[in-house]
């Protein structure tokens, strides 16, 4: 063991004084809720100190964010806290590409042509990223051996607009993800790490659109937009309850009031369909059987819309045992943060702490 | 291990837009660049302001100098002229002192002569004298230049003749007659013997004349 020799005691404790730690901040932004993790920094190992959630209301102001923000971390008086940030942007999109050749998706045209032709994607207008479709890492056009691409990103626009909406609330993004990628990332690591091989059904439901996802074997196999929300189920919740308008109906259905489990079939009746028909088509297809279903994103209190496709489909919930997963990722947790009934729209927050590339060099080693 | 950091994280696209994101460094880049210039340009000011005041200052000061120079000219040509004339004198001064300079002292001459005396031989008197013999042309080629001549005459008494024989080889031995560059010549002469006291009166003349005008040791004085 070696021995510290004291006269260099002195120079450590100053050393120390002079560069203060500073605490890492992952923050979720989705338009139900800010889920926040507070860690001991950014490099792993790293210890997660403690969680958060701020409800995102119709009527929240930035400077009630702001007040959160400040009791759960220290700003140091300064205007902003340098964070690693995911968002759900409007508009946004993740596409799954397998081509005919290797070769083929070596040239930048032809990457632009298939996005424009077969996803009406302007890459003028929207921020985009291509991913190697086998693990979820940055798309090399020049080395990269995979026909298997995604396609995602958002229009800039919105981009910018989650971005501004961030430093209104003093959070510097140093990190700026798209919480429905990095999510899957999270969903494709899990089942990883534990062996989950059957196809897993994710499904990402907000207010103007749902998108479906099914991983197999930590990949994304199937990647579809639903072009309606929870927006749909407001008018079938009026009709059901005889409510006066719309927005009550929104009102009663994000409140804790009302228990929605024997009308939810009722209310999910459109989506379920479509959700029918993706996993059908996936299992006649490939021959598998779905049998978890992942929903992120929404809040607690709509925990019954996951109850209700699970039960509709006669698949398992996914109920992530985070600290086992984190501790895989050389992330702990300290004594007194207690995460085992977060809920799975936890993952999304969480997956942006995880370096999974580490886990694939790991397992090929 | 380096390759490992630049990876980009998997299934975690950065779409950060940096260019309207604030400035948020404690101390700003916009700050530390005008801090720089302005340091920079403040530098540049000072020091060519210190090298137009040095400059200005050596000019001032050769300006003051010219003037001096100016001013003192007439008395340093006067200074200038009085020295050329004192070398002058001085060079003749010493040609002089070269020309007239004396073998040796008479003091010191009378005490060496004084011991060279033998008993029975008393001086009644004695002188030095000294003569400029004027250059001369021999031949009209060759130039005997002029010389001086120191002559030293002593008068007395003698009881016995074979004293002053003794006298005069004594003399001739003494290192006061072996001077370097001079030339000595002895004579005597003696009177008659005086029948009633027996003592003979003679006369001894030395002569030294001078063979080289370079001499070897400057003594100084005149006889």
């Amino acid at each position: 063991m070696p021995q510290l020799n004291t006269s260099t005691i002195p120079y450590i404790i100053s050393f120390n004084m002079f560069k203060p730690k500073t605490k890492g901040l992952f923050i979720d932004i989705s338009e139900f809720s800010i889920l926040a993790v507070r860690t001991s920094g950014y490099k792993h190992p790293m210890v997660v100190e403690g969680v958060a959630e701020f409800p995102m209301t119709l009527d929240c102001c930035a400077d009630e964010v702001r007040a959160f923000l400040g009791q759960f971390v220290d700003f140091k008086g300064v205007n902003y806290y340098v964070s690693r940030c995911g968002v759900y942007p409007k508009g946004r999109f993740l596409f799954c590409y397998e081509a005919e050749s290797v070769n083929k998706l070596k040239k930048a045209d032809f990457l632009l042509k298939v996005l424009q032709d077969e996803f009406n994607i302007d890459p003028e207008t929207n921020s985009i990223s291509i991913l190697d479709g086998r693990n979820g890492s940055d798309f090399d056009i020049e080395n990269s051996v995979s026909k298997q691409l995604l396609f995602c990103g958002a229009p800039a626009a919105a981009f910018q607009e989650a971005q501004d909406q961030l430093l209104s609330y003093g959070i510097y993004p140093d990190r700026l993800e798209l919480s429905t990628v990095s999510t899957l990332g999270g969903v494709s690591d899990y089942a990883r790490m534990n062996q989950l091989n059957a196809p897993i059904l994710c499904v990402e439901l907000t207010s103007e659109c749902a998108h479906v996802f099914i991983m197999s074997n930590g990949r994304l196999e199937v990647a579809r937009q639903v072009p309606f929300g929870l927006d749909s189920i407001y008018p079938l919740l009026q009709r059901e309850l005889g409510l006066k308008d719309e927005v009550s109906a929104k009102k009663l259905f994000h409140s804790n009031t009302f228990d929605f489990a024997e009308m939810g079939r009722k209310l999910l009746r459109r989506l379920m369909k479509e959700l029918q028909a993706t996993s059908g088509f996936f299992e006649v297809k490939t021959g598998l059987t779905i049998d978890r279903l992942f929903v992120g994103v929404l809040p607690k209190n709509l925990s019954w819309v996951s109850k209700t496709i699970s039960d509709s489909l006669g698949i398992e919930i996914l109920q992530p045992d985070f600290e086992a997963w984190l501790e895989s990722l050389n992330v702990t947790l300290a004594d007194d943060v207690e995460i085992a009934n977060i809920g799975p729209r936890w993952l999304g927050v969480f997956s942006q702490i995880g370096e999974f590339q580490l886990r694939e060099e790991s397992q090929s080693e | 291990m380096s390759n490992r950091q630049k990876i980009q994280p998997y299934w975690r696209p950065n779409f950060k837009i940096k260019s309207s994101l604030p400035d948020i460094k404690v101390v700003r880049t916009g700050f530390i660049v005008n801090f720089v210039i302005i340091t920079f340009v403040l530098i540049a000011i000072f020091s060519l302001l210190h090298r137009q005041y040095y400059a200005n200052s050596l000019r001032t000061t050769i300006d003051l100098t010219e003037a001096r120079v100016r001013q003192a000219e007439p008395e340093d040509r006067l200074r200038l002229e009085n020295s050329e004339r004192f070398r002058k004198a001085a060079q003749s001064i010493e040609e002089l002192e070269r020309f007239y300079r004396a073998p040796y002292f008479a003091d010191e001459f009378l005490i060496n002569i004084s011991q060279l005396k033998p008993e029975g031989l008393i001086f009644s008197r004695l002188s030095f004298s000294e003569r400029v013999i004027e250059a001369k042309v021999i031949k009209k080629k060759t130039k005997i230049p002029a010389r001086m001549t120191y002559n030293i005459n002593i008068a007395g008494e003698v009881s016995e003749l074979i004293i002053l024989t003794e006298f005069k080889a004594a003399i001739e031995a003494s290192p006061l007659m072996n001077l370097e560059g001079y030339s000595v010549v002895v004579d005597e002469s003696i009177q008659q013997r005086s029948a009633e006291t027996g003592i003979t009166p003679f006369q001894l003349r030395i002569s030294l004349m001078v063979i080289n005008l370079e001499p070897s040791v400057r003594k100084g004085g005149q006889g």
